[in-house]
């Protein structure tokens, strides 16, 4: 049975994301800090489709472990096409960077890129605090329904820092 | 001890084997087995380690005031639980609670304590790990010191009023890092702290004032579950289209009328863009 010293928690302080640049897919946006929609309880995602969404109660870039969550738009009827437009493009070693609050680059190289429907996508896991430190990058694709103007799926890429 | 509690395991599936085939109850049996909770102990008595026993079988050696240990993995039910001087023998015990009842299902904190007036004993609790609301965290403290009752203020401001010994107050506040104290209840006479407390969002933290007021040596002893945080439902991130993949459902659905429709919206879609 693990034994530990009954310690007052401390951590460091949270560490913000302000931009995050991709040069494969011609990314370069800035990042907002977002929460939960308060009604729908669904990510808030910057309503700008040229800016993304750091999801401000999983970890920052201060993390030792976790997942640090970025969603973007990939489109939208009203504003055209959105920050991540070109996300599902992304392949295996395509670098990241994520440039903090206090100004220092944060590099991470892309390792996986899934595709799940809605219904299906296991979001514990992209919102886990705990597991190896990873940056989790959000946004639709899949096939388009016209009628309820909705993206099927989620497309999800992993990066790990590098 | 994980052979006794082995065989203990063993005796059940062996009993829900036996009944197999009789309807109901084997399904039951099997699930009484299934039942277990997350149990943790807490050292909270001063200046005194010790070995901990649990059904007879040593589980922690040497184990140090102000320690947390666990989670051990218990199936519900009653177990005898004993704590000595490191390297003696359990009939010399110094503290004792037999017949303990775990229930199953639950995060469960043993607590080895000082009551009121300062004799030790064990008090469990049963940890509050329910959901906690997106940008939240969860404090509850416990009052195990030998000392009268208190309030725990936050910034200076009573959070928690009249708390006495062995109970605990508890409440989901903005995550953060919170300026905790402990006064005598009705007063300012500060017994414990301030200290910087930091509450990680999604998490339960659990603060135990310990040891006596008359020794001088309270302290406080934390313990932090993680886990409890919630997920967004949805990440919606694209209404346009433009980037759609593969073929619509609705297209093999609704056939040629749909998808003259779906390049009508298209084309506005494109009209209005050119307008914008």
């Amino acid at each position: 049975m693990p034994v530990h010293a009954g310690s007052l928690p401390s951590a460091a302080p949270q560490l913000p994301p302000v931009r995050l640049s991709i040069a494969a897919i011609a990314v370069d946006v800035a990042v907002d800090p977002v929460g939960l929609d308060a009604r729908s309880g669904d990510f808030d995602v910057p309503p700008s489709v040229s800016r993304v969404g750091w999801y401000r109660y999983g970890p920052g870039l201060e993390a030792t472990t976790g997942s640090i969550v970025i969603a973007g738009h990939v489109d939208s009827a009203q504003q055209g096409t959105g920050a991540f437009f070109r996300l599902r493009e992304l392949t295996a070693g395509d670098i990241v960077m994520v440039t903090g609050q206090d100004g220092q680059q944060h590099e991470f190289a892309v390792i996986a890129r899934e595709e799940y429907a809605k219904t299906r996508i296991p979001l514990a896991k992209y919102f886990a605090r705990d597991g190896a430190t990873r940056l989790t990058l959000i946004t639709c694709g899949g096939p388009f329904d016209a009628a309820t103007r909705h993206y099927r799926d989620n497309i999800v890429i992993t990066a790990i820092p590098r | 001890m994980s052979n006794a509690f082995g065989r203990r395991m063993l005796a059940v599936a062996v009993t829900a084997i036996a009944v197999a085939g009789f309807g109901p109850t084997a399904a039951s049996s099997a699930h009484a087995a299934a039942v277990t909770s997350q149990v943790y102990v807490v050292h909270g008595i001063p200046a005194t380690p010790v070995d901990v026993y649990v059904n007879g079988k040593k589980t922690l050696s040497n184990f140090k005031p102000g320690d947390v240990a666990g989670p051990l993995t218990l199936p519900a039910g009653s177990y005898d639980l004993a704590l000595t001087k490191p390297g003696e023998p359990i009939a010399g015990a110094i503290l004792k609670a037999d017949g303990a009842a775990i229930p199953g299902g639950k995060s469960i904190s043993i607590v080895a304590h000082l009551d009121a007036s300062g004799t030790p004993k064990i008090t469990p609790f049963v940890n509050d790990t329910s959901m906690v609301a997106a940008g939240k965290a969860r404090l509850i403290v416990r009052h195990t010191a030998a000392a009268p009752a208190v309030d725990v203020r936050a910034g200076g401001k009573p959070v928690f009023t009249g708390l006495t010994n062995p109970n605990e107050a508890k409440a989901d506040v903005a995550a953060g890092t919170v300026s905790a104290d402990v006064v005598l209840a009705g007063t300012t006479t500060v017994v414990l702290g301030p200290k910087d407390l930091m509450l990680k969002e999604g998490t339960v933290t659990i603060v135990y004032a310990t040891g006596s007021a008359e020794a001088k040596n309270l302290a406080l002893v934390a313990q932090v579950l993680t886990g409890m945080h919630q997920v967004p439902g949805r990440v919606p991130s694209g209404d346009g289209g433009a980037a759609a993949t593969g073929v619509s459902a609705a297209t093999y659905i609704l056939g040629g009328v749909g998808l003259l429709l779906i390049i009508g919206a298209v084309v506005r879609l494109r009209g209005r863009r050119a307008t914008a």
